[in-house]
């Protein structure tokens, strides 16, 4: 195999925690859901986009999607044995007993360790969440512990949330602050912790059952809808692929492999670029105008669709952002973000259609590159 | 003369906000500042400009300049407790003083302010009545210096903090409006600079002012100048009678309000390098202390937005006593506003179908729509521990485990030496003389955690009402009377009302959600009846109070629409042609109904025209958003009562289940 390694002194740890998730749905087998799976990877690009919330059908491969892209992800570094994942190469971040140790002038042991991917369930109550007192230890030594919760092992990873739309107001609550500030503070039971919690925010749910408080969809930075697909080829070749993994995960595997090493390759290229992407300043102005002609509230409209339309550069190999990155992303970045006024006829997408088609207008040369 | 630099570069707009921080910066007997914008509006980033700003203000004795206070933070970290140390020997209880006492001489920020729990809040506020926390708990009777000042945020679409933190802070900014083009450009170009240089945030040469390596050491500098400047300005008698006289006229109780507006216009004189106090600090001190307190009625805060049960006082040792003479004044304002002054009956009558029959309309399958609280927000569902317990007084088994644990092995100890007392919870003997109680969890009264549940809010009813110059014919009189009896009735159940008018050029909102009788009672009382009917800006206006009330978690919203059903000016401008056209008008209502619909809205269309005089208007407005028509007849006082109560509990039993 020509992997493209990354370290020379961790080769074998890399591939293994490839090779042992065999169990995972390669990402490049899931049909269609473009936009979700665009959606997700531009989070990965630029972890400041802030989150992705999916909404729509039930079994339209959300969870799938966010495990895939895991699993696609090239593994991270933590120091080893820390319950936190402190990542070593951010002084910053650390936990206090990692800044202790480097204060003592020691080496910080590392690990790599996959991409964690936690979940949150919708019963999940606080303690859990933020991280609480270590009932065991204290009983048995009468010392305070802080056993870490889910927020903590989301760390470098993901957090996924299935039914947001459902979750308690005060979990939300909890979450906005974390997300917001890349940190976890509590202060409860008598313990005083603060870690990092850096993690992309993946939500999903079923808007009929009940909507997103607005502060929750807005601290998301993407948001996309999916449906069930109607194309019948497209819903048995489905099946076909599903039947395949499950039946055999390993070989179905070892078929996507091709696939999935392109996506690699191809996503750590774009992690190189992201950060050298520029957008000229017509197509800022643009932008700028665009959620203007929204009225989207606040700066967070711009400001995404500027993260989302350089990341998606980056995906499509180049080093400037063009009007048509900018047009993919759109709505995906603002339809989420615009003033709810019953007596709008259209829909947020349509309505952000027809502002781009303002700001943006489709030139007869990047019409035939959206259609090829 | 102004500030020389703006440490606050970074964040584009928001000149309130940035100018109050710099006030508070200066004197910080101004209390705080709470500043209510919209998120994405750069809040975040201003609170960590500041805090830089005070580092580089700070004696280096200090250790934090900003004390952040979290959303899920318990008291006894607040307040400060009793909490284990690990030692060689067995762990060492000690006292550790809470967040209020760490952030003495500097600020305690907090992030949503709005949603922090009500208990919280009054500590907070407490302590910044006296400028020290009295700790009154597990055996520890103490007290620490806090003066700190309070910097709290929040987003006002989810309500505002609660009335006793507003009335001890003296800044009040609020926030920026939605952006304009070149705010929005010059967000995106600071971010990709941001992005190219990576080395730090570099603004791109602010119009007016030259960049320094060193923006918040410059600004620093001005503000130790501005504080030496600060005892020396002088404040002219004329413009201190003006200034007073405008916080009188604001007729809020105590005279706090007129210490801080002197306050800010002193320190807005010192930062601008006056050592007179000049119109423009007059100006400052009443955008920034006065005006935000005159608000419209739909701007008033609403007590404790999310947390709605005001919870009992008895048992909260941790408080300091209410001798304290500020928190006693303060204290009496909501209680006066919420006494139960009987309302009089005004000419009146409803009819007695209106409410009766509602149960059957919700029990034949009408339900439609988002459920939009009834999973997440069904009330009964707990949501979190507390030391404090509730009606239901149901105890969190491990929440109170988790109270415990810390101190088994020091009760085991001590409940081991105690001869007697405590036999009974000494099972056999032989054991446990090693200061094992018998290898059991010693549980004393103070670990007890309740779990609180949400939700139990009542139901706020939406009057929309038609003040429209038809009205005056079509029996408003008898509409305000009807009104009246529902308010009364709203008091018995704790309810809530909330007052849209609509008439006239457009909708307002003359009462937001509140439990405020007599401010309810003036208002209908006072409603005229003139101009057009633009039902659907009504609508449009009704709507958008339910919603942010939903979006609270506090009551069930119900409207109840009360119109002669004549809707003639609609809520948009017609784009073309002379005037209102029919087809634009029924368009709206539509589209209106629709989402009042979709958003499973129990509503009641009231017409007020008399029976030979009604047409179809008012039982299509009905139709349209699935809500319950009736007409205003004759009905008597008593099945009126018996109606609104059949009504409220119907609504409460659907919260319910």
């Amino acid at each position: 195999m020509s992997l493209p390694e990354p370290r020379p002194t961790k080769p074998r740890k890399a591939k293994a925690s490839r090779g042992n998730a065999p169990s995972v749905y390669p990402f490049s087998a899931i049909v269609g859901q473009e936009d979700m799976k665009l959606a997700l990877l531009l989070t990965v690009l630029d972890s400041q986009i802030g989150g992705v919330v999916v909404m729509g059908h039930r079994g339209t491969a959300k969870s799938t999607a966010v495990r895939a892209l895991a699993d696609l992800l090239p593994p991270k570094v933590r120091v080893k044995g820390c319950p936190f994942n402190c990542d070593p190469e951010r002084d910053r971040d650390l936990c206090r007993e990692c800044r202790q140790r480097l204060g003592k002038g020691k080496r910080l042991p590392r690990e790599t360790f996959a991409v964690p991917v936690v979940d949150l369930p919708l019963g999940a109550t606080e303690d859990r969440v933020c991280g609480s007192l270590d009932i065991e230890q204290a009983l048995n030594r009468g010392v305070k512990v802080f056993q870490p919760g889910l927020l903590a092992q989301a760390h470098q990873g993901f957090l996924y949330i299935d039914e947001v739309n459902l979750l308690e107001d005060f979990l939300v609550d909890l979450l906005l602050d974390a997300a917001a500030s890349g940190r976890n503070q509590v202060e409860r039971e008598g313990l005083s912790v603060s870690h990092a919690a850096r993690f992309v925010l993946v939500g999903s749910g079923n808007p009929e059952e009940g909507e997103l408080r607005p502060q929750l969809l807005d601290r998301f930075g993407l948001f996309v809808e999916v449906r069930t697909l109607d194309d019948l080829d497209e819903r048995i070749e489905i099946v076909r692929r599903r039947q395949g993994f499950e039946q055999d995960p390993a070989g179905f595997c070892a078929q996507a492999d091709l696939l999935q090493e392109e996506s690699r390759r191809k996503l750590k290229a774009a992690l190189s670029r992201v950060s050298r992407v520029g957008v000229d300043s017509g197509l800022l102005r643009g932008m700028a105008e665009l959620c203007l002609r929204l009225e989207v509230a606040g700066h967070r409209g711009e400001l995404t669709l500027y993260r989302a339309s350089r990341a998606l550069a980056a995906w499509r190999g180049r080093d400037a952002v063009v009007p048509e990155d900018i047009r993919r992303v759109a709505v995906m970045s603002l339809r989420h973000r615009l003033q709810r006024d019953p007596l709008e006829p259209l829909e947020s997408a349509a309505r952000i259609e027809q502002a781009l088609d303002r700001v943006f207008p489709l030139e007869p040369e990047d019409a035939r590159a959206a259609g090829g | 003369m102004t500030v020389p630099v703006d440490p606050f570069a970074s964040v584009v707009g928001q000149p309130l906000a940035k100018r109050a921080l710099l006030l508070l910066a200066v004197e910080p007997r101004l209390g705080g500042l709470l500043m209510a914008s919209p998120s994405g509006t750069g809040k975040r980033r201003l609170v960590k400009a500041f805090a830089s700003l005070l580092d580089a203000l700070k004696p280096e004795d200090r250790e934090a300049a900003l004390v952040r206070v979290p959303l899920g933070v318990s008291e006894d970290r607040l307040l400060g407790g009793l909490s284990p140390v690990p030692a060689t020997a067995g762990p060492r209880w000690r006292y550790r003083g809470g967040l209020l006492a760490r952030a003495d001489r500097s600020v305690l920020q907090v992030d949503h302010i709005n949603l922090l729990p009500e208990s919280s809040l009054r500590a907070i506020a407490s302590a910044l009545d006296s400028g020290r926390v009295r700790v009154e708990r597990e055996g520890v009777s103490t007290s620490h210096p806090a003066r700190f000042v309070l910097l709290g945020t929040y987003d006002p679409a989810e309500g505002h903090p609660a009335a006793i933190v507003q009335a001890r802070v003296g800044l009040l900014a609020d926030g920026a409006s939605t952006p304009d083009l070149d705010q929005r450009l010059l967000v995106l170009e600071f971010l990709q600079g941001f992005e190219q240089s990576k080395q730090g945030w570099e603004p791109p040469r602010a119009a007016h002012e030259p960049v320094r390596a060193d923006p918040a050491g410059a600004a620093a500098e001005s503000i130790r100048q501005a504080r030496r400047l600060l005892s020396r300005v002088s404040f002219p008698e004329d413009d201190l009678r003006r200034l007073i006289a405008a916080a009188a006229r604001l007729e809020l109780e105590g005279h706090r309000l007129d210490l801080f507006a002197m306050l800010a216009a002193r320190a807005n004189a010192a930062l601008s390098g006056r050592s007179r106090v000049s119109e423009d600090d007059l100006e400052m001190a009443a955008q920034l202390v006065l005006r935000p307190r005159a608000v419209p009625a739909d701007e008033q805060p609403h007590p404790g937005p999310r947390h709605e049960e005001a919870q009992s006082e008895e048992g909260q040792t941790a408080e300091p006593p209410a001798s304290d003479p500020g928190a006693a004044t303060e204290e009496r304002a909501p209680s006066a506003e919420e006494s139960p002054i009987p309302v009089d009956p005004l000419p009146g009558e409803f009819p007695e179908e209106m409410f009766s029959r509602l149960p059957a309309a919700r029990a034949d399958g009408r339900r439609r729509g988002p459920r939009t609280r009834s999973l997440p927000g069904s009330p009964g569902r707990a949501f979190r521990t507390d030391p404090r317990p509730d009606r239901r007084r149901s105890i969190a088994v491990a929440a109170t485990l988790r109270a415990a644990a810390p101190w088994q092995s020091w009760r085991r100890r001590r409940t081991g030496a105690l001869p007697a007392g405590n036999r009974d919870r000494r099972p056999a003997p032989g054991r446990g003389s090693e200061g094992r109680a018998g290898g059991r969890m010693v549980i004393r009264a103070s670990d007890l955690r309740f779990r609180r549940f949400r939700g139990k809010a009542g139901i706020l009813f939406i009057f929309v009402v038609d003040a429209s110059g038809s009205m005056a014919v079509n029996r408003m009189a008898q509409a305000k009377g009807a009104m009246a009896r529902l308010l009364q009735q709203a008091y018995v159940f704790r309810d809530q009302v909330a007052l849209v008018r609509f008439g006239g050029e457009g909708a307002e909102t003359l009462l937001p959600p509140t439990r405020s009788l007599q401010r309810a009672k003036r208002l209908v009382e006072a409603l005229p009846a003139s101009g057009a009917t633009p039902l659907a800006a009504g609508l449009v206006q009704a709507l958008g109070v339910a919603r942010a009330a939903r979006r609270r978690g506090s009551p069930q919203p119900v409207l109840l629409i009360l119109t002669d059903g004549r809707a003639n000016r609609p809520a948009r401008p017609v784009p073309s042609g002379p005037g209102p056209t029919a087809a634009a008008l029924q368009q709206e209502l539509r589209m209106l109904g629709a989402e009042i619909r979709r958003d499973d809205l129990t509503a009641v269309v009231v017409d007020t025209r008399p029976s030979f005089l009604a047409g179809e208007e008012g039982r299509t407005l009905a139709d349209r958003t699935g809500a319950r028509y009736l007409r205003l007849p004759r009905t008597d006082q008593g099945s009126l009562f018996q109606a609104v109560k059949s009504l409220a509990e119907d609504v409460r039993g659907q919260a319910g289940g």
